[in-house]
């Protein structure tokens, strides 16, 4: 019997008017039984107008549409695997590397990109980083390189773009960065320097999920970012 | 005794016991005067201990001088409400404290209570040098911010996924949305009435920032809500995308469900409007729903349908537990590490001020 339908509430109702009707043609009968007939007939009386009438409540506003949701388990929560990257293992003893996937040809970048990670990488396995991407010239990217080695709780990802590298290319980095290393799913940003700005503007447009912000600075960006978290707590979608 | 305490319910359940009996026994003894008043008894109790229980649910009364305060007529914006301080757990190291102010509102001329909640590390020496981000929890209706604390356990929840590292140390804020405990305000500028809306985005914003360390950035602020809560969450970061960079509804509809004064709850109140007549913003959204409530389910699947980037939209599901707190307790730690990821974290550097 569903507990929002008609019939649950016609039947509560009907039990109600019967004790009600019982109650009465008992009442002047029952001898020294009396007083306790009298009490439970009355009580059992309140207990059902008060069902009843949370029945035809629940029937319209339906809190609970069903046996099953008056029992909500904490069962369904599910906190999803921890994320592997195929680098951790050299990301465990190296924070700077050159980091050129098979698949980033099609990136057409001036020289293999640098991934840099924060310094306690290693020591929080189950934790995905958001990433920065930095967009500049052969001549900044040792600079660069020094500053991003300060910035915790990021990955940092720079790039030499060259006249081929295209946003539509790079559109697969997100993908590929996530193999290698245990980046966020959104949360990210690019850094571009002012020759770049466009090239940044396609590539964020095309994957808006992804990334957060557009900057030219890269200490703006670290403080924009999301935290590094651990695996986060999931619904089902 | 508390009127939301489990004890109140078992006294009001023995009075209706003893009215009963009482009934029973002066029955016979007493002419229709006497009779009567017994009846009347046995129904008083009986329908108060109801609805004692009911509001032990939702929270709508948090204290006996909140529910006397409404029915002896006087408004609760002169004579705010004080619910009574939760539990302090302020001195247990790792974790949050909750704190109950009041924020005047200038110009939404709302004044109500809030409660804080303040993550361990706010107290901490490095906390002390950061700003947070910033979540604004709202309640369903009819209920108060207590149905978060008292029913939702929002300080376990929070507290747990801060200290497994799921969710930043987030400062969050439970207001109230009307002044009028029976007052259903969706959140929105009432005609004539509360203009909650501009108390919860300008008047509540504006106190955080100036007397809390908190971000005073977009990408630092976030809501939350359930219910009718829900609903708000969704509609004011949609409506105030300058100012919210994500918003989680929990069994959220698309629509109002009231009348404004205005007719806005056709238009720029209703989500479904919104997303098809204003070009989406580039904020977040987290819905989540039971899959056996047709109310929620229906209109977070519409906001679903009709959302386009840049406006991006995460769901989250229950099997079953209907319209309640059981489905809002399952979806609290989803929710809020969902929330954090899209915020952004808390900062040393110092924050822009805020002009509006």
């Amino acid at each position: 019997m569903s507990l929002t339908g008609r019939g649950i509430i016609l039947v509560s109702a009907a039990l109600t008017v019967l004790l009600a009707a019982a109650t009465v043609l008992l009442w002047r009968r029952g001898g020294r039984w009396r007083p306790p007939i009298r009490v439970a007939g009355l009580l059992a009386v309140e207990v059902l107008v008060v069902l009843t009438a949370g029945l035809i409540v629940n029937r319209s506003e339906r809190f609970y549409p069903s046996w099953q949701a008056l029992a909500a388990s904490h069962s369904n929560e599910n906190v999803a695997k921890p994320p592997v990257g195929r680098l951790d293992g050299v990301l465990g003893t190296s924070r700077v590397v050159r980091w050129s996937p098979p698949e980033g040809s099609g990136w057409r970048l001036a020289a293999p990109a640098i991934l840099i990670v924060p310094a306690d990488y290693a020591q929080h396995p189950d934790r995905s980083y958001p990433v920065i991407v930095v967009l500049t010239s052969a001549d900044r990217v040792a600079s660069i390189r020094a500053e991003a080695t300060t910035i915790a709780d990021a990955l940092t990802v720079v790039a030499v773009p060259t006249r081929g590298t295209t946003a539509a290319e790079l559109a697969t980095l997100p993908a590929r960065l996530a193999q290698d290393a245990r980046a966020a799913d959104t949360g990210w940003a690019i850094v571009a320097d002012t020759a770049q700005t466009t090239l940044a503007r396609q590539w964020h447009s095309l994957v808006p999920a992804r990334f957060r912000l557009v900057t030219t600075a890269l200490a703006t960006a670290a403080e924009r970012l999301p935290p590094a978290l651990d695996t986060p707590v999931r619904l089902h979608p | 005794m508390s009127i939301d305490s489990p004890l109140t319910i078992v006294a009001g359940l023995a009075t209706t016991l003893m009215a009963t009996v009482l009934l029973v026994l002066v029955w016979d003894r007493r002419r229709i005067i006497g009779r009567t008043a017994v009846v009347a008894a046995v129904l008083l109790s009986m329908t108060g201990t109801a609805a004692l229980q009911l509001n032990s649910i939702v929270e709508a009364y948090p204290s006996w001088s909140s529910l006397f305060a409404h029915s002896a007529g006087r408004n609760d914006a002169d004579n705010p409400p004080v619910p009574p301080a939760p539990p302090a757990n302020g001195s247990r190291p790792g974790h949050g404290r909750t704190e109950t102010v009041t924020v005047a509102g200038p110009t939404s001329r709302m004044t109500m209570p809030m409660i804080v909640y303040f993550p361990a590390a706010y107290d901490t020496p490095a906390g002390r040098r950061l700003k947070f981000p910033v979540i604004e929890a709202f309640h369903g209706h009819p209920g108060t911010p207590e149905a978060w604390v008292r029913r939702l356990d929002i300080v376990s929840h929070l507290d747990r996924e801060i200290a497994a590292g799921r969710m930043a140390p987030t400062v969050v804020l439970l207001p109230y949305q009307t002044t009028d405990h029976l007052l259903d305000t969706e959140c929105t500028n009432i005609t004539g009435g509360p203009q909650t809306e501009t108390y919860l985005t300008h008047d509540v914003r504006r106190w955080a920032i100036d007397h809390l360390r908190v971000r005073a950035d977009q990408p630092g602020w976030g809501l939350i809500g359930y219910s009718a809560g829900g609903f708000c969450a969704m509609n004011l970061a949609l409506k105030h995308p300058d100012l919210y960079a994500a918003g989680a509804s929990l069994s959220g509809d698309s629509e109002p469900g009231i009348k404004v004064g205005d007719g806005s709850e056709k238009t720029t109140n209703s989500i479904t409007w919104r997303l098809t007549h204003r070009p989406p913003p580039p904020i977040a959204l987290y819905l989540g729903w039971s899959k056996d409530e047709s109310t929620a389910r229906l209109g977070s699947l519409r906001v679903l349908r009709l959302a386009k980037a840049p406006l991006l939209v995460t769901t989250g599901t229950v099997p079953h537990g209907g319209h309640s707190l059981g489905v809002w307790q399952q979806m609290e730690a989803p929710a809020f590490d969902w929330l954090s990821a899209n915020l952004s974290r808390p900062t040393t550097a110092p924050q822009p001020s805020v002009s509006q």
